[in-house]
């Protein structure tokens, strides 16, 4: 045991820094739920709170006078809306992705960002849901639509389950259940961490309440760790199943460059690809305000640039394939497309995505770079913006010069559009700054085990 | 009528191992342990039944299956055919996403509340060993007391393992 420990101890830097004992990491964790926030935060949730209002103000012209309002056009019938949907469905894959399938493959780093992730995947496929809804015009309606329901009274208008569209309701809110009941499970022992480190009676009543009555007993860990095990297996099939559905909204057309086989595939990568670059914007920040560097070290953000970079180059060769392809079938149509993505009217986004996320990626290949967070961050917010055009110029550009050339036009967002846009960001940081003050935003219990772990050098606890 | 139980804190995850496993060995074996994360190999010493969960997950993920097949089937082949340029009306290879996903669904959902309610838990319940600090740095070994014998062996044992602190609790 005693080699063990030495040979792991030069293999593998601890993954908690600082020395800490389990009452520290209960301090230190509990700390920014308990005090009174900086002034930074203020000033965060000051834009982000200003742009969801901006947001919903725009929402409220949209829903009054109709998506008329929006850019959208006979030719163009998906802008903002969809591109929005697709952009942050994907931006929710990252958090799965870190909480479900690290853990299946026993990926010991996972512990410090898992909740801070999977909180990012919930609000994120918040975001997206709101975008069909509103693009369907009568949003009261919606129900009526988007779900079967007995006895029907629209007569043949039963929903249609052989349309891709209807498969992404049931895939979405099948994931933002899933997520949301993943997420909860693993905060249940934290909340009752929280209650029993609260100072005031209304703060530890209500942590307590949110505990469901939390013991901590052998047998409810026993019972936790299973169920937990579970909800990973499900949410595993079920994340690449989500943007898979997601692609077949498109697959499933027959526009050119939609029309592909490799969409599932290239999407469910694009997604992870998004979502772990949203991942590192996020917690370069955060561990930087909310004083985790201990928790949130080099090592993870050096081992989330690595799977940045991987997925960058299957993005890239999905590109590259897609090029290829557009050659190889000889479809005037599919040669078309690619020619109008490269030199058309939307060229410069074309340039920009392939700039944002193939090159700019490759920086990361260099260690002093994964470890400088402030690079990072900035290489992190090009992907970001990268991965959204990538969707806009799938949607667009697909769509803006048809089989027809006289309904040949382009797509002009207006303010509206615009607003939907910007809102959507207010409501995914202003939820994610509250989520940082209100709950344990880093998984207390599995950081302890970790430490404990690591302590004995203990190979069972892997 | 409440179990009295005799409780013994310990400051580190390896003494209470250690306690519970003498105890083990002693004849008296611990009720149940309290701890701030899972302890592996602690169920073994207090020799606890596998969960349940996993038959509950199964069931729950076949209804949901069953579920998805027959509401699409119904919808499709019996409640309101469609002639849709000819095709099949049971189309099965376009029911895929839906059993999959519903199957999913119910699978997760009912191993999240079969997990509540094989642990009783609920909004307003109250541990009985709240208070020990369990949830933060401390490790509790948790003893049933049906003898006075039980109760001198116990505590002397508990002592000799270095625990912090031994309380009698009604629970």
């Amino acid at each position: 045991m005693t080699s063990a420990t030495a040979t792991s101890e030069i293999l593998r830097p601890p993954l908690v820094e600082g020395g800490k004992t389990y009452g520290q990491i209960t301090d230190d964790i509990c700390a920014p739920m308990e005090k009174r926030p900086p002034l930074g935060w203020f000033l965060a949730f000051a834009v982000s709170g200003a742009a969801l209002l901006w947001g919903v103000i725009m929402v409220t012209d949209l829903i009054w006078t109709g998506v008329g309002t929006w850019g959208l056009n006979k030719t163009v019938s998906w802008g903002f809306a969809i591109t929005n949907f697709v952009f942050w469905v994907g931006i929710g894959h990252a958090g799965t992705l870190i909480s479900a399938i690290l853990l299946l493959f026993r990926q010991k780093w996972r512990t410090a960002i898992n909740r801070s992730a999977e909180a990012m995947t919930i609000f994120a496929v918040m975001c997206a849901g709101l975008n069909p809804l509103l693009h369907m015009g009568r949003i009261w309606r919606g129900l009526y639509w988007l779900f079967p329901y007995y006895p029907n009274t629209m007569g043949p208008l039963f929903v249609n389950f052989r349309s891709p569209l209807l498969w992404d309701v049931f895939a979405v809110s099948t994931y933002l259940t899933i997520s949301l009941l993943f997420w909860y499970m693993g905060l249940l022992p934290d909340l009752a961490t929280a209650a029993a480190h609260a100072k005031g009676a209304i703060r530890r009543f209500i942590f307590r309440t949110l505990s469901l009555g939390w013991s901590g007993s052998a047998r409810t860990w026993m019972q936790h760790e299973k169920a937990s095990l579970l909800l990973a297996g499900l949410a595993t099939p079920l994340v690449l199943s989500v943007h898979t559905v997601v692609s077949m909204d498109f697959a499933c057309a027959l526009v050119p460059g939609w029309h592909s086989t490799i969409f599932p595939p290239f999407f469910v990568t694009g997604a992870i690809f998004s979502g772990f670059a949203m991942v590192l914007t996020l917690l370069t920040l955060s561990r930087e305000f909310l004083g985790f560097q201990d928790y949130i070290t080099l090592k993870h953000i050096d081992a989330m640039c690595k799977v940045t970079l991987f997925t960058s180059m299957i993005v890239g060769l999905a590109y590259a394939t897609e090029a290829l392809i557009g050659w190889y079938s000889a479809n005037t149509f599919e040669r078309f497309f690619f020619i109008n993505s490269a030199v058309g009217p939307y060229h410069y986004c074309y340039w920009t995505m392939i700039f944002c996320n193939v090159v700019t990626p490759q920086f990361l290949w260099f260690k002093k770079i994964r470890r400088t967070p402030a690079v990072v961050f900035v290489i992190s917010i090009f992907i970001n913006i990268g991965m959204w055009l990538e969707r806009f110029n799938i949607i667009v550009i697909g769509l803006h010069r048809d089989f027809l050339t006289s309904s040949w036009t382009m797509y002009k967002p207006t303010y509206v559009d615009w607003g939907l846009f910007i809102g959507l960001f207010g409501l995914f940081f202003t939820c994610f700054l509250l989520f940082s003050r209100s709950l344990p935003m880093i998984a207390m219990s599995e950081i302890k085990h970790v430490l404990s772990s690591e302590k004995h050098g203990d190979k069972q606890h892997a | 009528m409440p179990n009295k139980n005799l409780v013994g804190v310990f400051e580190s995850d390896e003494k209470m191992i250690r306690a519970a496993q003498k105890a083990k060995e002693s004849g008296f074996p611990a009720l149940d342990a309290y701890t701030p994360f899972p302890i592996h190999g602690i169920d073994e010493i207090l020799a606890l039944k596998p969960s349940f969960l996993p038959k509950v997950c199964f069931v729950g993920g076949a209804t949901g299956l069953l579920t998805a097949f027959t509401l699409q089937y119904w919808v499709h082949a019996v409640y309101w055919p469609m002639n849709i340029g000819g095709k099949s009306f049971t189309a099965y290879p376009a029911m895929v996403p839906i059993c999959f996903e519903l199957t999913v669904l119910f699978a997760g959902v009912s191993t999240f509340f079969g997990f509540l309610f094989s642990r009783g838990m609920h909004p307003f319940k109250t541990s009985p060993f709240w208070g020990l600090q369990t949830e933060n740095d401390k490790f509790a070994l948790v003893f049933e007391l049906d003898s006075e014998e039980k109760a001198d062996k116990v505590s002397k044992l508990l002592n000799q393992e270095g625990a912090l602190e031994i309380r009698e609790i009604n629970a």
